[in-house]
C-alpha cells in the first residue's frame, strides 16, 4: 500500500513548550519531556495497579493467555516481539506493567517501533480503562495508519468469512473461517460496491512445507506439529482462490458492530500480524484464533467457540455467532452468499429448460454456434444458454490458465457479448439471521443453519446373539451421510473421532473407534460431459468385526474408489470397491464391493441402505461376509435427531437412537 | 487525462510493446514502480486501482461477457463512477467485443479487456468518467 504524508496531531502546549525549547536548549525539551512522561505513565501505573487490571479477562486476551497450572498463565503467542516485559509471556502484571511504560516513552523519531504504534489495540483499552489518565506522547504511526485507512477509505466494519469444506484437502476439511475488513461505504446492495474485493482479508493459517502429505498433515496437526500465523490479503485473493480454483461457496457474515469496537479488532489484527501460535488441528486452528479476534468485543466471559468443549470448528463459530447479541441487539446484520463457479452453473442449468439443455449437450459435442442460432432461441434465453456454456468451458478448462484452449471459446464469446446482460451473477444474497431467508432459486441454506458439530447419542438395540442392550455414542465431528442435509455437502460423510459403545446384560465393551471417516459421493448437477468426478470412501479406526461376536476386535483401515449418480437435492446411488486392511489375523486383506442408496426427502427425513460384500482375500470365497444396512433419520432441528437403524453383519441388530448435537 | 484513478498506464504498457505474458492471463502481479506515481495524491488509489487489474483480468473478461459482476463493480467503485454510466460503459466495451472478438487472438482479447480498462479509466475521449 503506498504511504500517505499526513499531519500530527496539532497540541498548542506541546507545540508552545516545543517551540521555546528549540530557542532554549533542545536536550531541555527531551528531558522535559520525559520526566513529564515519566510521571504519567506512574500515575497510570499505579491506577493499572489499584484496578487490577492485569487480572481482568480482557487483558488475557489482548495477550492470548491461557491458564496453566496452579493459577498462572502463558500466552499462547511464541513471537517474542510480540512481549515487551523479557517475562511477558508468563506474566500478565508484568507485561501489562512494560506495556503502560512503554506507551509513554518519549517520541524519538523512530516512531514505528513505538509501542503505541506496535500495540494500538492494548492503547485502546488502556485508555478506555482508564480514561482519567493524560499525558500520552503522540507517534506517527505510519504503518498501523495504512492498516486502518486513516486518511482515506478507513475500515468501518468487520465480516466473518466461512468458505465450505474442501474435502480435497485435508487442512480444509471442515471449512475455513477468515475475517474481512471492510471500508467506508461498503455495501452488499445492488449499485455499491457489493463484494468489496480490495477488502483485506486476514487469515490464520499453517504456511505448509511443499510436499507435505495429507495424513502427515493430519498427524503433526492434532499434535501441534506446526506454527501457524495471522497473515493478510485482497479479498478478491481469496474469492478467486475459493470461487474459481477450488469451486467453493463463500459466505459472508457482516457483524454490527459500534465503531469503537471494530477499531478495537482492526487493531488487534496489526498486533497479531505475522506472530507465531501452535496450530492444532481441532483446537488452536482458524476458526478458533479467528473467534477470539472477535471475542474481544463481546461482554467479558462471552464468546463465540464453545467454552464447553477444548475443540473448535467452523461450524462451532457460525452456529454461536448467528444466536449472539451486543448492543442489545443481533451481532450479525446480514449474510451474503458468494457462489463458486461451480454452483453458478448449477443454479444456470437448473434455471434451462429441456430445449435449452439440448442445445447445450449439441454444443459441447459440436462447438458450432449454428446449431444454436438456428433454433432461434430469445435473446434472454440464449444469453441464459450461452452464459452456462461460458461458466462450464471455464470450469473444464481450468480458467483461467487453460480458458483459451476451450474449443469454440472465441466465438461463443463474441456472440455472447452481442447479447443483452443478464442479472450480474455473483450478486450477493442478503439474509436475514433470525428473519426469513430472502428467497433465491438454488441459493443453499447459510452455513450457521448447520447441525451442530458434535454428537452424543443413545440407543436401545436389540442383538439376535446377545439380546437386548444399550449404546452410548459420542463424535467428535461433523456429519454423516444421513444427516440433516443444510450446509454441508449433501451426499457426503465426514466423521473424526466416533466411540460407541454397547452395553449388554453381562458385557460393557467398545463397539468401534473411528478415527477418521470421510465419505464423499459426487453426484453431478449438470450431467454435462466431464462434470462427473470420482466418488470414494475412506475409514480407519477399530471395531468388533461383527455384530454377534463380544471380543473380536481389530485396527483397521478401508476405503476405495466409485462413482455416483443421482438427482442433487433428494437421492443418490453409488458403488464403491474398497479395500480393507485389519489387524484380526495378521493384517488380512479383504476386498469389499458396496453398493449403496441415499435419499433426502426434505430437512426432516432421510434414509439409506446400503449392501457390501467383504471378501478376504487370502481365504476361501465362501468365509465371506455380507454387511447390510438400513436406516433412517427423523427430525429437522439443528440439535437433535431419532434415527432408527436395522444392520446385519454376521447376526441382526435393531437400534433406536436419540441424538443431541452440541 | 484522468485527474485521478487509473491513468491509462496498463493501457499504454501494451501500447508500448511490452511483452504480453506481464500481464498474462494467470495471478501474475504487474510491478507497479515501473508505472511510476507521479501524482501523490493519489498514489495510494493508484496503486490500488492498478493491482486489482493486474490480477484479475480473466475475471473483468469473464463479466464484460455477461454484462457485469463484482469485478467490474469494483472497478467503477475505484474510479468514482458507481452507477450513473455503468451501463453505457459497458455496452460500449462489449459492441466492441462483439465486432472485433471472432478476429482477434487470446492476446488480442487481453489487448481489448485493457482498452475497456482503460475506457473505464477515462483514458479514452470516449467516457471521460473520472472527474477527480
Amino acid at each position: 500500500m503506498a504511504l500517505c504524508s499526513r499531519m500530527k496531531k496539532a497540541d498548542p502546549v506541546r507545540l508552545l513548550i516545543g517551540g521555546l525549547g528549540l530557542i532554549a536548549c533542545w536536550p531541555g525539551v527531551v528531558l522535559a519531556q520525559a520526566t513529564g512522561s515519566a510521571v504519567d505513565s506512574e500515575v497510570w501505573q499505579a491506577a493499572a495497579e489499584a484496578s487490577a487490571l492485569h487480572e481482568r479477562p480482557r487483558w488475557h486476551q489482548l495477550v492470548h493467555y491461557s491458564p496453566r497450572l496452579a493459577g498462572s498463565v502463558r500466552s499462547d503467542i511464541h513471537s517474542p516481539e510480540f512481549f515487551l516485559h523479557p517475562d511477558g509471556a508468563n506474566s500478565s502484571q508484568a507485561e501489562l506493567q512494560a506495556t503502560i511504560e512503554a506507551m509513554f516513552e518519549p517520541v524519538n523519531g523512530l516512531d514505528e517501533s513505538h509501542a503505541q504504534c506496535r500495540f494500538p489495540a492494548r492503547l485502546l483499552w488502556l485508555q478506555q480503562e482508564l480514561p482519567q489518565v493524560t499525558g500520552l506522547p503522540t507517534p506517527e504511526c505510519i504503518g498501523y495508519g495504512n492498516w486502518r485507512g486513516e486518511g482515506g477509505s478507513e475500515i468501518t466494519s468487520i465480516s466473518l468469512i466461512s468458505a465450505d469444506g474442501y474435502l480435497r484437502n485435508p487442512s480444509s476439511l471442515y471449512g475455513h473461517v477468515l475475517l474481512k475488513l471492510n471500508e467506508r461505504g461498503y455495501s452488499p446492495d445492488p449499485g455499491g460496491n457489493r463484494q468489496n474485493l480490495l477488502a483485506t482479508s486476514v487469515n490464520f493459517g499453517v504456511d505448509l512445507p511443499s510436499g507435505e502429505s495429507p495424513l502427515m498433515f493430519i498427524g503433526r496437526g492434532m499434535l501441534g506439529g506446526y506454527q501457524a500465523v495471522f497473515s493478510h490479503a485482497r479479498f478478491h485473493q481469496n474469492s478467486v482462490l475459493y470461487g474459481e480454483y477450488q469451486q467453493r461457496d463463500l459466505w459472508e457474515y457482516r457483524l454490527d458492530l459500534e465503531p469503537e469496537q471494530a477499531a478495537l479488532i482492526v487493531a488487534h489484527t496489526w498486533e497479531l500480524l505475522g506472530k507465531e501460535f501452535t496450530y492444532y488441528f481441532t483446537g488452536s486452528n482458524c476458526a478458533y484464533r479467528t473467534a477470539a479476534v472477535i471475542n474481544l468485543v463481546l461482554p467479558e466471559g462471552q464468546s463465540l467457540d464453545n467454552r464447553i468443549k477444548p475443540w473448535t470448528m467452523p461450524h462451532d463459530i457460525f452456529n454461536h455467532l448467528a444466536g449472539t447479541q451486543l448492543n442489545g441487539r443481533d451481532l450479525v446484520e446480514s449474510v451474503i452468499y458468494y457462489p463458486s463457479r461451480e454452483s453458478e452453473l448449477a443454479a444456470d442449468w437448473a434455471n434451462l429448460n429441456p430445449a435449452q439443455r439440448t442445445l447445450a449437450q449439441r454444443w459441447l459435442a459440436e462447438p458450432d454456434l449454428t446449431l444454436i442460432s438456428e433454433a432461434a432461441l430469445s435473446d434472454a434465453d440464449e444469453a441464459a444458454l450461452l452464459d452456462v456454456l461460458l461458466a462450464y468451458s471455464s470450469i473444464q478448462t481450468e480458467y483461467p490458465l487453460a480458458w483459451n484452449g476451450a474449443p469454440g471459446l472465441t466465438e461463443l464469446m463474441a456472440r455472447r457479448a452481442a447479447l443483452p446482460s443478464r442479472a450480474a451473477p455473483a450478486q450477493p444474497l442478503s439474509v436475514q439471521v433470525n428473519g426469513e431467508a430472502r428467497a433465491v432459486p438454488g441459493a443453499p441454506a447459510p452455513v450457521h443453519r448447520a447441525n451442530y458439530p458434535t454428537l452424543l447419542e443413545t440407543s436401545g438395540l436389540w442383538n439376535q446373539e446377545q439380546g437386548p442392550g444399550a449404546m452410548a455414542r459420542f463424535r467428535l465431528s461433523y456429519y454423516d451421510l444421513l444427516a440433516r442435509p443444510v450446509a454441508r455437502p449433501e451426499f457426503s460423510e465426514l466423521s473424526m473421532l466416533d466411540v460407541k459403545v454397547t452395553a449388554f446384560e453381562d458385557t460393557v465393551q467398545l463397539r468401534s473407534l473411528d478415527l477418521v471417516s470421510v465419505t464423499a459421493l459426487n453426484v453431478p448437477a449438470t450431467g454435462l460431459p466431464g462434470t462427473r468426478a470420482w466418488s470414494g470412501r475412506l475409514r480407519a479406526g477399530y471395531e468388533q468385526t461383527g455384530l454377534a461376536c463380544t471380543d473380536c476386535g481389530a485396527w483397521f483401515a478401508e476405503g476405495g474408489p466409485g462413482m455416483a449418480l443421482g438427482r442433487p437435492g433428494n437421492w443418490a446411488a453409488y458403488g464403491l470397491l474398497e479395500g480393507r486392511l485389519d489387524s484380526e489375523t495378521d493384517g488380512v486383506l479383504s476386498l469389499t464391493p458396496r453398493t449403496g442408496l441415499i435419499n433426502h426427502w426434505g430437512i426432516g427425513f432421510s434414509s439409506g441402505l446400503s449392501a457390501a460384500y467383504r471378501w478376504p482375500v487370502a481365504q476361501a470365497a465362501d468365509s465371506g461376509d455380507w454387511l447390510l444396512d438400513a436406516g433412517m433419520r427423523v427430525g429437522s432441528s439443528q440439535r437433535w435427531d431419532v434415527r432408527l437403524r436395522w444392520q446385519h453383519w454376521d447376526t441382526q441388530e435393531a437400534r433406536l437412537s436419540l441424538g443431541t448435537y452440541w | 487525462m484522468a485527474e485521478c484513478g487509473i491513468d491509462g498506464a496498463v493501457y499504454r504498457h501494451t501500447e508500448l510493446g511490452y511483452p504480453a505474458s506481464r500481464i498474462d492471463w494467470g495471478f501474475m502481479s504487474i510491478d507497479i514502480a515501473s508505472f511510476g506515481m507521479p501524482d501523490a495524491r493519489c498514489g495510494d488509489f493508484r496503486a490500488r486501482g492498478l493491482f486489482l487489474i493486474a490480477e484479475t483480468l480473466p475475471q473483468l473478461e469473464y463479466e464484460l461477457l455477461r454484462g457485469g459482476g463484482p469485478y467490474t463493480d469494483s472497478v467503477l467503485q475505484q474510479l468514482r463512477c458507481p452507477g450513473t454510466g455503468r451501463q453505457d460503459l459497458l455496452g460500449a466495451a462489449r459492441a466492441r467485443f462483439a465486432a472485433e472478438l471472432g478476429d482477434v487472438t487470446a492476446n488480442g482479447r487481453q489487448e481489448m479487456t485493457l482498452w475497456y480498462l482503460a475506457l473505464l479509466s477515462g483514458e479514452t475521449d470516449a467516457w471521460p468518467c473520472v472527474q477527480g
